[in-house]
């Protein structure tokens, strides 16, 4: 029998208060900021990630102009912690310079030769010293770990990660805020059948739980709408970049992980309004008898 | 079962609207509680059904001081108590069914069995065939006979009612305090507060009187 089955919002019927249907706005808007400083921190750290990945276990050597790299190539290749090198083909140095320089300038230009070198799994190489046995057999030469040009990288994308840490919680505690709100603006317009549950016997909890339930439909709701909206302008943002990219450095983008981390804000924004509403009607109720 | 000493009430800083009211109910016992409007009877009876505490004096119920009692143990002592309130107190977006099943749904009753007391107390109080009603839409005597379902569903030790006769026609008042007699052949200690005196009159049970917020027993001759 129907007539049996109470609401969802139980028996304060919560979910009719047109009043607090704006939580789902402002949790939306909340969620859809808190997506976009999530998203860039996650595309930061995992592009960060990726050139950290592939650059481990490889070396730049780089030979000046005229200098003799075959001379460079025995050098290296005689490390037994080396388990490849190559110099860079001159027409594909040009390449690499084309899009800085401009193609057909090059042909007179004293372009330095670069050898990729690969490390064995595992090996340590001694790295000063390698360097110094290289610039002993052909002066002025250099070798890179890249480890200084990859640590100003890094430390952007740590820095992004903690700026996106902190916007994150300056959201949840605004949402968090503004549930508890609304939740004390319900509770002093149910009161009288708050005090009914509890003189026939409700426990602060029952009644709590309604609170809660009825903020999680209504965060659940505007913050999936924000996310999604946050994940578009993101997928948008990147397609735009990539379309017009002309740079000589891959752009951040999101991995099939980082849509999942995003996905996971609607359930946060939804725990944290649960939470939220449930401790303020405790919080409160705890004050009448 | 309910013991009161030297109980006082004031609300805020006002004046004291019940003074060392001092009595003693006995298990399965009936009583009325009388007096003018603004004399205190709803103020007492909130005491009563752990509305409220009193300013000073001891109520005890069920053997406990209820001034002492933790937060978490007053739900368990509310649902000894059943109250019929002077205004109903019926939940209007709720069907006569969900507001009688009220008590038992929010022990976490099982539903089957929620259904089948909420049902059967609704026919028994004559509204059998109003089970999905919504309150509004019923008459002051049919509220009356919804908020008396409610309030014993629960099975209470002390049913306290709050002029429970007051908005219906005697023919019915005479029907509702046959309830009241048969719940407490049953067991229920009972308190009804009435303005009604012909009533009172009527009955062999005790009266308990309040004139400006001092209780005076009456009790009636064999």
């Amino acid at each position: 029998m129907k007539f049996f089955r109470l609401g969802l919002g139980g028996e304060l019927a919560l979910e009719r208060d047109r009043e607090r249907r704006w939580i789902a706005a402002v949790v939306g808007a909340l969620a859809f900021l808190a997506t976009l400083a999530l998203g860039l921190a996650l595309a930061l750290a995992g592009t960060a990630q990726r050139w950290q990945a592939s650059f481990e276990g490889t070396l730049t050597a780089e030979i000046p102009a005229g200098g003799d790299a075959a001379t460079a190539l025995r050098v290296l290749r005689a490390d037994p912690a080396v388990a490849h090198a190559e110099a860079f083909a001159r027409a594909r140095a040009e390449k690499l310079l084309a899009p800085w320089l401009g193609a057909g300038n090059l042909a007179d230009l004293p372009i330095p030769v670069l050898i990729d070198v690969k490390l064995r799994e595992g090996a340590h190489v001694d790295l000063p010293g390698l360097r110094r046995k290289l610039a002993a057999a052909v002066p002025g030469a250099d070798l890179d770990d890249h480890s200084s040009w990859l640590s100003g990288f890094l430390a952007l994308a740590r820095a992004a990660t903690i700026v996106a840490s902190i916007v994150v919680a300056a959201v949840a505690l605004a949402a968090a805020s503004c549930v508890a709100f609304a939740t004390r603006a319900g509770l002093a317009m149910h009161r009288e059948a708050v005090d009914l549950l509890h003189l026939v016997g409700a426990e602060d909890a029952y009644i709590a739980s309604q609170f809660a339930q009825a903020a999680m439909r209504l965060a659940f709701a505007g913050a999936a709408a924000g996310t999604l909206g946050g994940a578009a302008v993101l997928a948008v943002a990147h397609s735009v970049a990539s379309s017009a990219q002309s740079l000589a450095f891959p752009l951040p983008a999101l991995g099939a992980f980082d849509w999942a981390a995003l996905a996971a804000v609607p359930v946060a924004a939804t725990l944290v309004a649960a939470v939220a509403a449930y401790a303020t009607v405790l919080r409160n109720l705890g004050r009448i008898l | 079962m309910v013991i009161f000493q030297q109980v006082g009430l004031r609300y805020g800083l006002g004046p004291e609207v019940l003074r060392d009211v001092s009595f003693r109910l006995e298990s399965g016992s009936f009583h009325f509680l009388t007096g003018a409007s603004g004399a205190g009877k709803s103020s007492l009876l909130s005491l009563l059904y752990l509305a409220r505490v009193p300013s000073r004096g001891t109520v005890h119920l069920f053997g406990r001081d209820v001034a002492r009692v933790e937060r978490t143990a007053l739900p368990g002592l509310r649902r000894r108590i059943g109250t019929v309130f002077q205004d109903f107190r019926l939940l209007d977006h709720l069907s006569v069914v969900d507001n009688v099943a009220l008590p038992l749904r929010v022990q976490g009753t099982d539903e089957h069995q929620v259904r089948e007391h909420a049902a059967e107390l609704l026919a028994w109080v004559g509204l059998g065939d109003h089970l999905g009603a919504l309150p509004p839409t019923l008459s002051g005597g049919q509220k009356q006979r919804v908020a008396i379902a409610r309030a014993v569903i629960g099975r209470p030790q002390l049913l306290i009612a709050d002029e429970p006769t007051g908005n219906v026609d005697d023919r019915i008042a005479i029907r509702l305090m046959r309830l009241f007699e048969e719940l407490n052949r049953l067991g229920t200690t009972i308190v009804i507060a009435t303005h009604n005196l012909q009533l009172v009159r009527e009955s062999r049970h005790p009266e308990l009187r309040l004139d400006d917020g001092v209780l005076t027993r009456h009790a009636k001759a064999a």
